[in-house]
């Protein structure tokens, strides 16, 4: 199970995270907003990933592009939805 | 029983190694779960994989940009829009804002029909035409003489609260639809191939006439004109219903799901396969991904609407 210090990182993580699904919602209609809040989300996972493993002192390359891997993932399908 | 497991594992291994089909189907099963040996992730969770996902986004992207260009129509936008509601949702806002509420003029719904029409016909979308045509000359060219006139636009749009909300949201349209310099209001809902895509064009023309006299005899209204009436409104603009042949939006958002589904299911059978083989990998956290995968869908099933004003 998730201990106190895993629990801090993980709620960081999520209120970040609705915080952006908010914005995305507050700037519904403007488009360029919703990129940069998109952009803003994926940084800031791949910071929280890398951030978190380093702080356990358990980062290793694989690991760093793995979060970036995701971040980009989902950067490009939001760009993508956001393009049509 | 137990003495003879590790005799019985190594002659199972023995004839693993020799039997190529359990090989195959060894390298195959490790697509989907990890791989308890070099702890990695499934091969479908690999960075090579990854790089392929980015290929089929940027593919799927690509069509859909060039798909209108070389067959114009078979992509689309779905709408349901009417001009009743549009009217009804305009003076929604005005009245929550303190403002007398707009009625409905035919001139200015045929003006708004004709550079709908214009739009299409000459494949722009501006205030102002290629030609340097401007919203207040299609007003005047119907026989309106406006003392104050504005113009909103939106395409692409599914509903018609959609549309209205997002104006609301722009500042400049905003100003237009809870301006007090307008009295009268016309909406054109036209359904038309613009840049490829089947879609719909919202023009809502605002104005203050000089003289409402003038317009009621071009109209050919009786003697006494009585105010429009929304049921008079979609009589001389119809509803807008488009059915594309492929809805670009829900292609996208199916594609977006599928792909972030399956990712969400191999990451459900790493974090399962992983804790019951007790395999413990130098990776990142499953739960982590999963978070975010989910943050992901939500955003783009609940934030994301393809439509554009201006």
């Amino acid at each position: 199970m998730l201990d106190d210090k895993h629990l801090k990182h993980y709620l960081v993580l999520f209120v970040v995270l609705c915080l952006c699904l908010a914005l995305l919602l507050f700037f519904r209609f403007n488009r360029l907003a919703q990129i940069g809040v998109a952009t803003f989300g994926s940084s800031f996972y791949c910071f929280w990933g890398i951030m978190h493993h380093a702080l356990e002192e358990r980062l290793n390359k694989k690991i760093v592009t793995e979060y970036i891997l995701f971040g980009i993932l989902a950067f490009l399908i939001i760009s993508t939805a956001l393009s049509v | 029983m137990l003495a003879s497991l590790p005799y019985r594992h190594e002659k199972a291994i023995q004839n693993w190694r020799e039997d190529p089909r359990a090989i195959q189907k060894f390298k195959f099963i490790h697509h989907f779960i990890p791989h308890a040996y070099h702890k990695t992730r499934a091969q479908l969770l690999s960075t090579r994989a990854f790089l392929g996902y980015f290929l089929a986004l940027f593919l799927v992207l690509g069509s859909i940009k060039l798909l209108p260009k070389v067959i114009p129509g078979i992509l689309g936008y779905a709408s349901n829009i009417f001009s009743r509601d549009l009217l009804t949702f305009t003076n929604q806002k005005r009245q929550e804002a303190g403002l007398h509420t707009l009625t409905v003029n035919p001139v200015l719904a045929a003006a708004a029909k004709k550079k709908a029409e214009d739009m299409f016909e000459k494949g722009y979308w501006a205030h102002v035409s290629p030609e340097g045509v401007e919203p207040w000359d299609f007003i005047l060219a119907e026989g309106y003489d406006y003392s104050y006139a504005g113009e909103n636009l939106a395409k692409n749009f599914n509903d018609s609260k959609d549309v209205v909300d997002a104006w609301y949201k722009s500042p400049s349209h905003k100003e237009n639809l809870l301006s007090a310099n307008y009295d009268e209001v016309g909406f054109a809902v036209v359904n038309g191939v613009l840049d490829g895509y089947e879609t719909t064009l919202v023009v809502q023309m605002f104005g203050k006439s000089r003289n409402p006299k003038p317009i009621a005899t071009r109209v050919e209204v009786p003697e006494t004109p009585a105010p429009v009436t929304v049921s008079a409104l979609e009589e001389q603009v119809a509803p807008a219903q488009v059915v594309p042949k492929v809805d670009v939006a829900m292609v996208v958002k199916v594609l977006a799901f599928s792909l972030g589904g399956f990712l969400t299911v191999l990451l459900l059978i790493d974090l399962w396969y992983s804790k019951k083989h007790g395999i413990i990998k130098l990776s990142g956290h499953t739960l982590a991904h999963l978070v975010f995968l989910v943050v992901t869908f939500v955003s783009i099933w609940v934030a994301l609407v393809p439509g554009r004003v201006l």
